[in-house]
């Protein structure tokens, strides 16, 4: 072949092979953009879902904290409170194991001579009877001494008289008018049941201090 | 036909043969993608849930381990001031009896 027409052929061959080069390179461009295309389109679709997914879970999140600090505070305070109950409980143990040596001590007398007085000048004095317990009920009480006591307070001429009943009580006395419908219930345990929500708070005002 | 015109005749036939050649492998580049597009849609969406599932385990399981270590600082405390408590009721055992006593006894 000549050197000219070998040139034409070689011009022709390159020219095609270039056209073909072309051709399959716009076909790679159009399959990668095609792909990712539908890769953008699935990311889009997608995070609809991975976004409720998140949402849930940050709600998920949130629950976990709260529920976690709210169950944690509460053991907390439920610790601390415990520990002041019990020691407030100490002390209210040991006042009522002191009461009861009180009771066998010869300090007792006055202190539910007082106690009957009390009694007394709240009911307002008059035809009154008390009530003790088997223990007491063998103590040296001057009953004239106490209505005369009652008589000065409340300026009611007052009577008093030992009943035959028994109270369960540690200590302290029961004081009623006469035919038993108003009382005045001066028992330890009374006592300490009326006042036990002030005996508390002062117990731990003095306590925890 | 000249010898010339005829090889040239014959080398354009074998150049569009080339054109031709390349055509259908385009078309098949293409349609390979259009097929394979459906599955990397598949993919695509499967990866993505599947990445934000990861995202928000991580995060559930990152929430209750610094909720839980919060919890045992909270708990420390509370232990501490459970332990002051217990020291000042000892200390103030004697003096809270004898205010109760007076209370009852007053």
């Amino acid at each position: 072949m000549e050197p000219e027409m070998q040139k034409i052929v070689n011009r022709i061959l390159k020219d095609a092979k270039e056209d073909a080069e072309t051709i399959l390179e716009e076909a790679r461009k159009t399959a990668e953009a095609t792909l990712e295309k539908q890769k953008e389109l699935a990311r889009q679709k997608a995070m609809t879902e991975a976004q409720a997914l998140l949402r849930t879970s940050e709600n998920k999140v949130s629950a976990i904290k709260e529920t976690v600090f709210a169950e944690t505070k509460r053991k907390s305070n439920w610790m601390i409170l415990s520990e002041k109950e019990q020691a407030v409980n100490r002390v209210l143990e040991e006042v009522k194991a002191r009461l009861d040596a009180l009771v066998r001590s010869k300090e007792y007398v006055p202190v539910l001579e007082r106690f009957i007085v009390d009694a007394g000048v709240v009911l307002g004095g008059g035809r009154l009877e008390f009530v003790l317990n088997e223990h007491d009920h063998a103590l040296p009480l001057n009953s004239e001494a106490l209505a005369k006591a009652i008589t000065e307070k409340t300026g009611a001429k007052t009577q008093f008289v030992l009943s035959d009943e028994r109270v369960q009580a540690s200590g302290g006395a029961i004081v009623r008018r006469e035919g038993g419908k108003i009382l005045m219930d001066n028992t330890f345990e009374s006592m300490l049941k009326r006042s036990e929500k002030n005996l508390q708070l002062k117990i731990a005002k003095t306590l925890f201090k | 036909m000249l010898p010339a015109l005829k090889t040239i005749a014959e080398v354009e036939n074998e150049a569009k043969k080339i054109v031709e050649a390349a055509n259908i492998r385009a078309e098949e580049i293409k349609r390979k993608a259009r097929e394979e597009s459906e599955k990397v849609y598949e993919k695509t969406c499967r990866q993505t849930v599947a990445q934000a599932k990861r995202r928000a385990a991580e995060l559930e399981k990152k929430t209750r381990e610094d909720a839980e270590l919060e919890a045992k600082k909270i708990l420390t405390q509370a232990e501490e001031q459970t332990q002051k408590i217990r020291a000042k009721a000892k200390a103030n055992f004697d003096a809270a009896v004898e205010t109760a006593l007076h209370e009852v006894l007053s």
